[in-house]
Parts: structure tokens; sequence; C-alpha cells
């Protein structure tokens, strides 16, 4: 199924939201990608199944490339502190979602990079596993292993969080 | 390695459905009599749920509608800004061609306004390439004051 290009940027928006934690570099980011989608020669058609995935490759790109442009000027590690915990704090959200979710957003932020953002392709975006190869440019073979490794990783900062 | 090592290595690609039919029945198979590989498998499935049930981030505020809005306005401007300068440059090629021809100037004369519109061109060009290389090599321009 295909999505119309409001949706997809949408998805993309929390995608990249996860990654910079501050929506003017958000829209930055988007705005870049969304030129590139119409202009680059490699694109796949728009309302094709790959688009969104492809779209998603290069949302991700960008915002890495700003990432770590910005990581340069700034002495805190970023990269780790941006989550979804920070992103469920928008004042557009019910709370009784926020208490709900706190748990599991906390552990999220506690993981480390990689594996949030593996788990959070799977199980929040709903890509499979070809597409999430095609987003992280990994083998697809190996998109199984590390997003299990990840998922435990998850699963025992649960447990431990919760015999504290 | 053990049985149950086996299984949970492919746990996650069983419940994701992205395991073949014969490989989901061996799982499915050993699940059924271990009950250690059971309650992973309960808890790894309700660790998922949780998952896809946080709110998803949304920007409700036209900007985001804005940016794919802007999409077909930017290709038309790109469209555009192709044509303005392939006329420009052909509309000076005719005129230097003209100027060449022209019989009605002394040699004296072409030079003179060869020689003001050539230093002008190279002013030009030079300020051009100034401006282009401070753009790329900014190392600040994406830091917000």
């Amino acid at each position: 199924m295909t999505e119309p290009l409001q949706i997809l940027t949408q998805d993309a928006y929390s995608m990249a939201y996860q990654l910079l934690g501050k929506r003017e570099d958000v829209l930055d980011v988007l705005q870049d990608a969304a030129a590139v989608a119409l202009s680059h020669d490699s694109a796949p058609p728009r309302n094709s199944d790959e688009f969104k995935p492809w779209f998603f490759k290069v949302v991700r790109n960008r915002a890495l490339d700003k990432l770590r442009r910005m990581q340069r000027f700034s002495h805190e590690p970023i990269q780790d502190e941006t989550s979804v915990a920070s992103s469920i704090n928008e004042p557009q959200m019910q709370m009784e979602q926020i208490e709900l979710k706190q748990d599991i957003s906390r552990a999220l932020s506690a993981l480390k990079f990689e594996q949030r953002e593996i788990v959070l392709l799977k199980d929040y975006h709903g890509f499979n596993y070809a597409e999430i190869a095609e987003v992280l440019d990994i083998p697809q073979g190996s998109v199984m292993s590390r997003l299990h490794r990840a998922r435990m990783a998850l699963r025992k900062i649960l447990v431990d969080s919760r015999n504290n | 390695m053990t049985q149950c090592d086996k299984v949970e290595e492919k746990l996650s690609g069983y419940l994701d459905g992205e395991l073949t039919q014969q490989q989901s029945q061996q799982i499915r198979v050993h699940i059924e009599s271990c009950e250690d590989c059971q309650q992973l498998q309960t808890e790894l499935l309700s660790l998922k749920k949780d998952i896809q049930q946080i709110p998803k981030i949304r920007d409700e505020d036209a900007e985001l509608k804005k940016i794919v809005g802007d999409l077909a306005s930017n290709q038309i401007q790109q469209w555009a800004w192709t044509l303005v300068i392939l006329g420009s440059v052909m509309m000076m090629g005719y005129s230097i061609y003209e100027f060449i021809i022209d019989n009605s100037m002394s040699s004296f004369e072409k030079f003179m306004f060869s020689s003001l519109g050539i230093g002008g061109l190279l002013l030009f060009i030079s300020v051009l390439r100034q401006r282009l290389i401070a753009l790329k090599t900014d190392k600040y321009k994406d830091i917000n004051l």
C-alpha cells in the first residue's frame, strides 16, 4: 500500500524528530529531503512501495549529517540525548498516554542509538526487514540478529528498572 | 549451542513474521514444549505491542504541509531559472556575435567596448566565485545564534 505524500512526510517527521529533537532542524532536513526526492535520478516512483523506505533513508542520512555537524560545535553528546522520551513530552499528547508509555519510552532512551533506531523502525514505523535494510543501508541478513539483540537489551533495561 | 539458544536467535524473526514456513514451524514446536522460551516470547511480544502503541509525533502546523505543497512550485521555479539562464546566455552570445560583425564601428571603438565588457564580466565572475566558495566552506552556517 502506498501512502500519500502528506502522511509519508508526517512519518518521516517523527523519525527525524527522534534523531534531532528540534522542530526547526527537522523541518530543514525534510525540506532538503523533499527536494532530493523530486529531483534525484535514482528515486523510485512516488507511488511504488520502494518509495517510503528510500525517502526515510534520505531523511535519515540528512538528519545524521546535520547531527554530526551540530555535534562538532557542541560539547554535549547530542546523539543519545534525543529520544522518544523527549518527543513524548509534546504538549498535544494526552496525559494518560504519556503515563502509560513512560516506562517503555525511558527504556528506549537508555538504549544505544543504533539499537533504538532499529527497534523503532520495526515496531514504531512498521517497516519489514527488507525495508529496514534499505533505510539503514545494511545487509538484509543482519537485520534480524541486530533487531533481536536490541530487543533483548531493551528487555534487560526494563527488567533491571523494575527490580530497582 | 542448546536448542533454546538456536530458537532465541530466531525468535524476533518469528514474531515479526519474517521466517520461512519451515523455520516458523520449528520454532512453534519448540516453544510449545519449553516454558522459558514461551516466557521470552510473551515478553518480547508485549514489548513490541507497547512500542506500537506509542503515539505518533505529528506536526499539525501549516509549515510541514507547506513543504509538501511547495514541492510542485519548487520544481516550476527550477525550470524557470533554467530557462532564464539559458535565455541570458543565448542573448549574450548573440550580442557578442552582432558586435563582432558590426562594420559601423572603428577597431578602436570595438577595443574600448570589449575591454569594458570583458573587464566587467571578469569582475562579476570573481565575486561570484568568492561567494560560492564562502557558501560551501562556511563552517558556521548551521549554527543558530
